[in-house]
């Protein structure tokens, strides 16, 4: 008697393998990128900081009012009215540039 | 026979075997082939989506490098600016026994902000205000060059708003301030010093939980002038004297903060003036404030004393001669031995985007003897409009409500009772309306 092999495991075995493949394929192609800049824990404190020291005088502004370019000029204004030590500025900057 | 019929028996049923499993065998393949081109039909789908994943992706990948190329752009520039500012108007009515009402164009501050790579900034704030009669005023607030020499240390060349206290330097802008008005001696005509022109140095110093700030400056100092003492920023200084002052606060949590203020100007008479003695200013000034959630309570105390200004001295009475530059003739001003004194509570507390507000407030200004008390009522009688030196004591209280429309977008209404021990100067309740915009 000739021993034959199913067809249907032929079949089977032939569609996971394909199956196995092509999702691997597209795992492969959607890993994210990692942004080396972003330093979580800096962002942190920068927004304890801006909670904090930013209501000392005025109603705390939304992050979105204002570009990354611009958040670097008018905290650095604000450091000076505030006498905020500059890596305390520095926070504050990473936190709304990473939040608008 | 036996053995044929076995045989054909055997041959017929291997026949008959390999018959079948060859029509079963031909079955399958037919399944086979169906399957397999299923398979390839599936596979042809799969590789046409992965082709537009592809092409998605490379699309993607474009954009994100065309950003960060304009992102990495503007950053690596050298200079970069931001401009921002204060506008405000409102209405105004003063039951002082007149029927004086009035809608106020406020006043329209812009401020331009110029960034040299990370250490160099440029800031400058202009005024422009409508006056009484009508016309347009411009003024410099402020126009500084700031220095940042590390994480602690700022120098500031320039004309700068006066570091003395909170008030001046940080709370008055309209959007900032919690009352259409300032308080009672803080603000032109008052105690508190609104400019400089000199040079500071500042910073912050971080201790554990806490902050140390300081500012310490010299400037050209305040001069006399058609009101008495001018406490404003000067282009050039009238001798060789400079004023030196200060404010060095400490902050224990950044929800608390306190602060103690110093200025000195050891003659303030100009070099050609001949005088008997030195013309001396000093004050010195205390503050806190406590701001945690929805709560906002704060307070300064000024105190300040001027020797007085003159080129003879007679039972007490100062004078000096002063140049009119509109009519070039000259004319006396008194500048008597004076002495201010002004101090405020304020505490505000939001409900959502209601929050209500009291502040009291009282404004001293004391003349040393009846002969100073005559000479500035003389004074209190040049033509410098509702803030006019006066002699005596003003309780103000106020009472504030607004409307924060935005963060920086605030709707304020405020009753305030002005309350005048000088006899020259009516009581008087106000009503003020104000919109201001900070952007």
């Amino acid at each position: 008697m000739i021993n034959i092999v199913p067809i249907q495991f032929l079949r089977r075995s032939a569609m996971v393998a394909m199956l196995l493949f092509s999702g691997a394929a597209m795992a492969s192609e959607a890993k994210p990128e990692e942004n080396p800049v972003v330093d979580p824990a800096q962002i942190a404190r920068g927004a304890q900081a801006w909670a904090q020291h930013c209501q000392r005088c005025h109603n705390l502004r939304s992050p979105s009012e204002l570009e990354d370019y611009e958040w670097d000029v008018s905290v650095n204004h604000m450091r000076v009215r505030a006498n905020l030590p500059g890596d305390l500025a520095e926070d504050i900057k990473a936190f709304l540039k990473s939040s608008n | 026979m036996a053995r044929l019929h076995k045989l054909l028996g055997f041959s017929l049923t291997l026949a008959l075997l390999i018959g079948s499993g060859f029509a079963f065998a031909q079955e399958d393949s037919q399944a086979l082939r169906e399957d397999i081109k299923s398979l390839e039909e599936q596979l042809e789908t799969m590789k046409k989506r992965l082709d537009a994943i592809e092409s998605a992706k490379e699309h993607t990948d474009q954009r994100i490098e065309t950003v960060a190329r304009q992102a990495n752009a503007t950053d690596a520039a050298d200079t970069k600016w931001h401009l921002a500012g204060y506008a405000n108007a409102g209405f105004t009515v003063i039951d002082d026994g007149s029927d004086e009402n009035s809608f106020t164009a406020g006043q329209f501050n812009p401020m331009f902000h110029f960034q040299f790579r990370d250490n160099i900034l440029f800031e400058a704030e202009l005024e422009l205000t409508t006056t009484s009669e009508g016309e347009t005023e411009t003024e410099i607030e402020y126009s500084q060059v700031d220095y940042f020499v590390n994480d602690n240390l700022t120098l500031v060349f320039g004309k700068f708003l006066s570091p003395i206290g909170q008030f001046q330097e940080r709370l008055h802008p309209s959007w900032i301030n919690k009352l259409p008005n300032a308080p009672a001696g803080f603000g032109h005509g008052g105690a508190q010093p609104l400019t400089e022109i000199g040079f500071q140095a500042r910073g912050g110093i971080s201790a554990g939980n806490g902050i140390f700030t300081y500012t310490v400056f010299a400037g050209n100092g305040p001069q006399p002038g058609h009101d008495g003492l001018e406490l404003e920023g000067f282009g050039n200084d009238n001798n060789d004297d400079k004023a030196f002052g200060g404010r060095f606060a400490f902050l224990p949590n950044p929800n608390l903060e306190f602060g103690l203020s110093l200025m000195t100007a050891g003659d303030i008479a100009p070099d050609d003036l001949d005088t008997p003695g030195d013309a001396g200013y000093d004050l010195y000034g205390a503050d806190f404030a406590f701001t945690q959630g929805p709560w906002d309570v704060r307070g300064e105390f000024l105190s300040s004393e001027f020797d007085g200004l003159s080129t003879e001295e007679e039972h007490g009475k100062v004078a000096f001669w002063h140049k009119n530059e509109e009519e070039g003739e000259e004319e006396a001003i008194d500048i008597p031995q004076t002495d201010w004194q002004a101090w405020y509570l304020q505490v505000a507390r939001q409900f959502g985007s209601w929050e209500p507000v009291v502040r009291y407030g009282e404004f001293e200004l004391d003349a040393r003897s009846e002969d100073d008390h005559a000479a500035y009522l003389l004074l209190s009688k040049s033509p410098a409009g509702p803030d006019a030196p006066f002699v005596g004591t003003e309780k103000r209280l106020t009472l504030g409500l607004n409307y924060l429309f935005t963060p920086s977008v605030i709707g304020k209404i405020a009753i305030e009772d002005r309350g005048f021990d000088d006899e020259h100067l009516e009581d008087e309740q106000r009503l003020m309306l104000q919109l201001s915009y900070g952007f």
